[in-house]
This record gives structure tokens, sequence and C-alpha cells, in this order.
């Protein structure tokens, strides 16, 4: 599965060291990270757009920039996730392509086992497709 | 301060609990529904927070599903929605004092109804603290969306209400 990864200077230790811990999973990973969180997250949205990556992932201080910018594109649902709930029900119901963490509230072991989570749990379909199909008609 | 507060069918009783909360700090709250246990869909709450928040007829929004993210995504779909998802105090008062957010959400899920108030209360206290960058960034996303019909078409959810009720989504 290919990731794309990308941090501002608030999450760039944290996404280092997350990009170890998913490498060493065996994911590829191609990192896209700018010094603008808007850039940074735009440019993870774009990856996922133009099928370059499968899942993204956005690392900055409080997941909450990157949640309101990738949220305003066409198709993209995005998480903010800081618990291990939200990171396998938002794949499970949400269909969500990419996640935002927050390196001011998560910590290095937790963040890898949250991005983990997130990146092995798959979509279910079905009755949730109709609130999948409503988000991309708003936008 | 007059505040919208939206949920979907699996947090309805958290919701009015957060509602009563509001109210009894002295708040005016419209609440979106939904208002009973019935399956529904988390957009048409998601956008009607939203709505009320982008037109001005509200100050603040407030969205709750069962993580949350579903009718947050939805409110934040939104032109000129800035909205937060959150389980701690920290995040939700991060958002205000540096985007400005004007919609807090929460997982009804995720967190109980002692930290939902809590967060509740400090997202409401919290200002704003401009910089130019903060300022920049702020403009830049509320540029986002602008070309969707979300916000005057009420019947955007329409044909796939129609589709649902027509077996089209099954599990």
């Amino acid at each position: 599965m290919k990731v794309a990864i990308a941090a501002n200077a608030l999450g760039a230790e944290l996404k280092e060291k997350l990009a170890a811990c998913l490498q060493a999973k065996g994911y590829e990973l191609t990192d896209v990270s700018d010094e603008d969180i808007y850039t940074a997250t735009m440019n993870v949205v774009q990856a996922i757009q133009e099928k370059k990556a499968d899942r993204g992932i956005v690392v900055d201080d409080y997941a909450a920039a990157p949640f309101m910018i990738a949220s305003k594109n066409h198709g993209i649902i995005c998480a903010p996730v800081f618990e291990d709930y939200t990171a396998a029900m938002t794949r499970r119901h949400n269909s969500t392509q990419m996640i935002c963490l927050g390196a001011a509230v998560t910590a290095e072991k937790l963040s890898c086992e949250l991005a983990l989570r997130f990146l092995e749990s798959e979509y279910d379909g079905g009755r949730h497709q109709v609130r999948v199909d409503m988000l991309d008609r708003m936008l | 301060m007059k505040i919208a507060i939206g949920c979907d069918h699996i947090v309805t009783d958290i919701k009015i609990k957060a509602a009563e909360f509001l109210k009894k700090q002295g708040h005016e709250v419209i609440d979106v529904g939904t208002y009973d246990f019935i399956r529904t869909h988390y957009p048409i709450f998601g956008r009607k927070v939203g709505k009320l928040v982008a037109t001005g007829e509200v100050d603040l929004g407030v969205c709750i599903c069962g993580t949350g993210v579903g009718i947050n995504t939805a409110a934040e779909k939104v032109h000129g929605v800035r909205g937060a998802l959150v389980t701690d105090v920290q995040t939700a008062v991060a958002a205000k004092e540096n985007l400005n957010a004007n919609v807090i959400g929460m997982g009804g899920r995720v967190v109980g109804i002692g930290t939902i108030e809590y967060i509740l209360e400090a997202f409401l206290k919290a200002e704003y603290q401009s910089t130019p960058e903060r300022d920049a960034l702020i403009a830049k996303i509320d540029a986002m969306a602008a070309e969707s019909d979300c916000l005057v078409n009420d019947g955007i959810f329409d044909e796939y209400l129609k589709k649902w009720d027509e077996g089209y989504y099954h599990d």
C-alpha cells in the first residue's frame, strides 16, 4: 500500500518517527512535507486524488488545520485521530482516505499504533455508502 | 451566544445532554436534529449546522456523531465553516485561538458527557489570537469550497434519500 505522508515544522519530528515505524511494517511512503501546513495538506490531498497514494497522513501540532483544509476538497474524507476507536471506525464507516495526527497531543508510540490501525482497517460499504455519496455531492 | 447543535441517531441522548448544558450556561441553542434514534444520515445534520454557521444565523456550531468524523466532515464541506474535531480541551482551545474555529465536534462514542462539557465550556470561552500568519491561513481556508451549491440547495440529498428508500443501499 502506498501512503503519502506530510508534516509542517511542528509535526516534523513525530512524522520522522512515524515514517520509520510504518516503513518497518512494509508500507511504501512518499514524503510530501512542506513548511506551510496548507501546502503540506494539499500535497497529500493531491496524491490521493491523482491516485499516486492509497492513503494519506498529515502531522502538525493539533490536527485541526489539516482537517479543515483536506475536507474542503471534493471526494476527500479526512479524520483527525487521537484514539484507537476512531482510527479503525473512520475507515470502516466513512471510507476515510487520510488522517491527521497532532504532535502536541499524541506521542510517538500511540501515533504509530493509530496509523497502523487506520491503514489496516477496511471500508464496510453497504448502508454507509449513502452517507459517503452525500458528502461527495456536497462538494 | 447563539449555538446550533446537531447529531446522528447514534448519539441523540448525548447531544440532548450537551444542549442542556449549553442552555444552563445561558446560551440560545438551535437543535437541528436528529431528535430520536431512528436510523438517518449524518450529512443531513452536519450540513444544517454548517449552513447556520456559514450564514451567520448562529455564532458557533456543535456536531456530534459516533466518532464525530462523519457529521463534522459534512459541516466542513460547507463554504465558510472552520470545524475542529477534538477529544480534549487543549485541542479545542488551540483550534479557536489559532484558526478561529466556528464549529466544534466530538465523538459521542469516543468521549463522555463530562469531557464534552469541559470542551464546550473552554471552546466557547477561548478567543481567536490574531497574527498575520493565522489571518492568512484562515483566508485561504475560507476561500475553499466556494463553488459548492450546498449552502443554497436544500434538496441536495433528495436523490440519495430516494435511492435509500428504494433499497439501493444495503449491507
